[in-house]
């Protein structure tokens, strides 16, 4: 859904790129292997200084996920490895408090893999954020959504759990094309909460969701996320306990160089607006 | 106290505690990154610890931090710990062990060891990037080299159009001949073009990216690694090669007088006198073992002229960082090797020493020696 954000750049930089990236990934591949693109490739907006993010999917159970640090005529590449079972698992599971899965929540392109890739990586996200935004839209007394309202709804979720999330939102905030853009999360977002089965669709337009999860529960999945996902952090960061801090801290700085600090009460009224 | 030596301390006592007394003992030029590292003792301990603080580099601290894990496996003892990695002040820092408070280029130059000792390190450096060299070869992809050359290229192809030297913009006399101490050698702007034409390595390796002496921190007899930015696989062992043996002569060179560059008769004029100081020569040969062992096991018929190729984007790569470090005077020898070493034949001629590679040339040196 996102492909068409694509600059003819980005795609001319995967084209040469993931033939020889894939090169760097120690375990045994297959036919049905895909890469996911996400972050500031994907939407165009890659400078000198840009890294290249992607996900390898893949078929090996013996590989645990993995980080691969590379680069490709000089742009930093960062490769997150693991199989598909796994990232599955990041979603129904939320076995990596969302690491990998919560990639997908946001602006992504599927690249190889077979017919039914998309939808899996759809599935994913919508399996690891389903319930939180469910749980949200119950507390403001509604459990009928438009897909503005499920877009929402994950957003904050996602922001509910990690905040400093609102410095990669921020950059799809600012972008002219934003509306554009707000759309298409609107699609894909709503995608993958019915592919997980956490909204069914009532009629055109409105969503049941199925899962919210009481406040007690909602607590108990909140903090495992959190544990996990910074627990996941630090280890694919060379085992630094200051990994949170350094992620916070470079967070707010983006936000504080750019400006953009002064955009994050716009943000968030976007999003409880879309909310209502 | 500049911000970085304050953000420095700051590190240092959030890393330790907030009642420690942090000393200055020196801090560095700013490297090609404009990072900087200080080297801050804790008055109660005396411990000396190691602070890089980077703003907005290419390569944040943190990546290189992961980039160091690439080495550790072939060059164990010889690579620092990390103790701390954070931002501070809108800074990246990275505190490290300090293991010596001298890069072995400063031990060298101001003969702070006895030169036995000196020469017995860099040996052991040498013999230990091959080593790791021959454990880590890997088929070659040129775009996955950490140091993509044809970017490399553009970059010190731009750096050297716009060099200015007496007034001169060396960017508007790229197509007139050059005389270099009275001999004649094609235009710059062709050597600027020779330099981009090298073939790829037989196989790729594991390196730190830049292995130089400034990189090398020595005491007693020790040694380590710093800077990693630069490290990973796929490179060529040729252009970290060209680093080794290039070095000396970029960056230990003495001036016999102010070098000279005009425009006269049509021609770009390029005057100077400059040597490399004989007992540093000795370093430059050791060099020569390195390339034996690796071309005996690359067998590439162009690892010579490429080799070359690589140190004329040496010498010409210089020319841009040298006024930040205070050396203008060194830009015109480095243009004018950088032609010299793109452009001269015959290879095997003598008297190129220390600038251009011809390994007859640099094993009859060490034999003599």
């Amino acid at each position: 859904m996102f492909n068409k954000f694509m600059t003819d750049n980005s795609n001319e930089i995967l084209r040469r790129a993931l033939p020889l990236l894939v090169t760097e990934i120690n375990v045994m591949q297959s036919e049905s292997d895909y890469w996911i693109c996400y972050g500031s490739l994907l939407l165009g907006l890659q400078n000198n200084q840009s890294d290249i993010d992607l996900l390898y999917i893949h078929h090996d159970p013996h590989q645990q996920p993995s980080r691969i640090q590379s680069s490709f005529e000089e742009w930093p590449v960062t490769i997150y490895a693991l199989n598909e079972s796994d990232f599955k698992a990041d979603g129904e599971q939320r076995k990596y408090g969302g690491y990998f899965s919560g990639k997908v929540i946001n602006p992504h392109a599927v690249l190889g893999g077979h017919t039914d890739s998309v939808q899996a990586t759809l599935k994913v996200a919508g399996g690891f954020i389903g319930q939180f935004a469910a749980s949200l839209s119950r507390r403001r007394g509604r459990e009928i959504a438009s897909p503005g309202n499920i877009a929402a709804d994950c957003f904050l979720a996602f922001l509910h759990l990690c905040p400093w999330y609102r410095a990669y939102f921020m950059r799809y905030f600012v972008d002219p094309r934003f509306a554009d853009i707000w759309q298409t999360l609107q699609a894909s977002v709503t995608t993958s909460l019915v592919l997980a089965k956490e909204v069914t669709k009532l009629s055109p337009g409105y969503f049941e969701y199925q899962n919210p999860l009481d406040e007690a529960q909602f607590h108990i999945e909140m903090i495992k996320v959190v544990a996990r996902f910074w627990a996941v952090g630090a280890c694919f960061h060379g085992g630094r306990i200051d990994f949170p801090d350094y992620y916070f801290e470079k967070s707010e700085q983006f936000l504080r160089r750019t400006g953009y600090i002064n955009h994050c009460a716009k943000l968030y009224d976007f999003l409880n607006t879309q909310a209502k | 106290m500049p911000d970085i030596v304050l953000t420095a301390s700051k590190a240092v006592g959030m890393m330790l505690g907030e009642d420690i007394k942090p000393e200055l003992v020196v801090i560095s030029s700013p490297g090609s990154s404009g990072a900087r590292v200080s080297i801050i003792r804790d008055a109660r301990t005396g411990h000396l610890y190691a602070v890089k603080c980077a703003l907005n580099t290419r390569v944040s601290l943190s990546d290189e931090m992961a980039k160091r894990e690439f080495l550790t496996p072939y060059l164990s003892g010889h690579i620092p710990k990390v103790l701390w990695c954070g931002t501070i002040d809108g800074f990246e820092v990275m505190i490290s062990e300090c293991r010596g408070m001298h890069t072995l280029h400063g031990s060298i130059i101001n003969s702070n060891s006895p030169h036995s000792e000196l020469k017995t390190v860099w040996s052991d450096v040498l013999s230990s990037l091959v080593g790791m060299w021959e454990q880590s070869s890997h088929r070659f992809y040129s775009a996955l080299c950490p140091r993509y050359y044809p970017k490399r290229v553009k970059r010190i192809q731009e750096g050297v159009r716009e060099t200015i030297i007496n007034n001169i913009c060396i960017g508007d006399h790229l197509d007139l001949p050059i005389v270099i101490n009275g001999v004649k050698y094609p235009p710059m702007g062709e050597a600027l073009l020779r330099i981009e034409k090298v073939s790829e390595p037989t196989f790729g390796v594991v390196c730190h990216g830049d292995p130089q002496p400034s990189n090398i921190m020595v005491q007693h007899r020790q040694w380590c690694l710093i800077d990693w930015e630069w490290s990973g696989r796929n490179h060529d062992w040729r252009m970290m090669f060209s680093h080794l043996f290039g070095w000396w002569g970029a960056r230990c060179i003495a001036l016999d007088d102010n070098p000279r560059l005009e425009v006269v008769n049509g021609r770009l004029s390029l005057e100077y006198k400059a040597f490399l100081p004989p007992h540093i020569e000795r370093y430059q040969q050791r060099t020569n073992h390195v390339f034996s062992r690796m071309h005996q096991r690359s067998k590439g018929v162009n690892d010579v002229e490429d080799i070359n190729m690589f140190l004329a984007a040496l010498y010409f790569g210089e020319v841009r960082f040298l006024p930040m470090w205070d050396r203008d005077s060194f830009m015109i020898p480095m243009l004018a090797e950088g032609v010299r070493t793109a452009c001269a034949v015959p290879r095997t001629a003598v008297g190129n020493l220390p600038f251009i590679f011809n390994p007859e040339e640099v094993t009859t040196c060490s034999t003599s020696s």
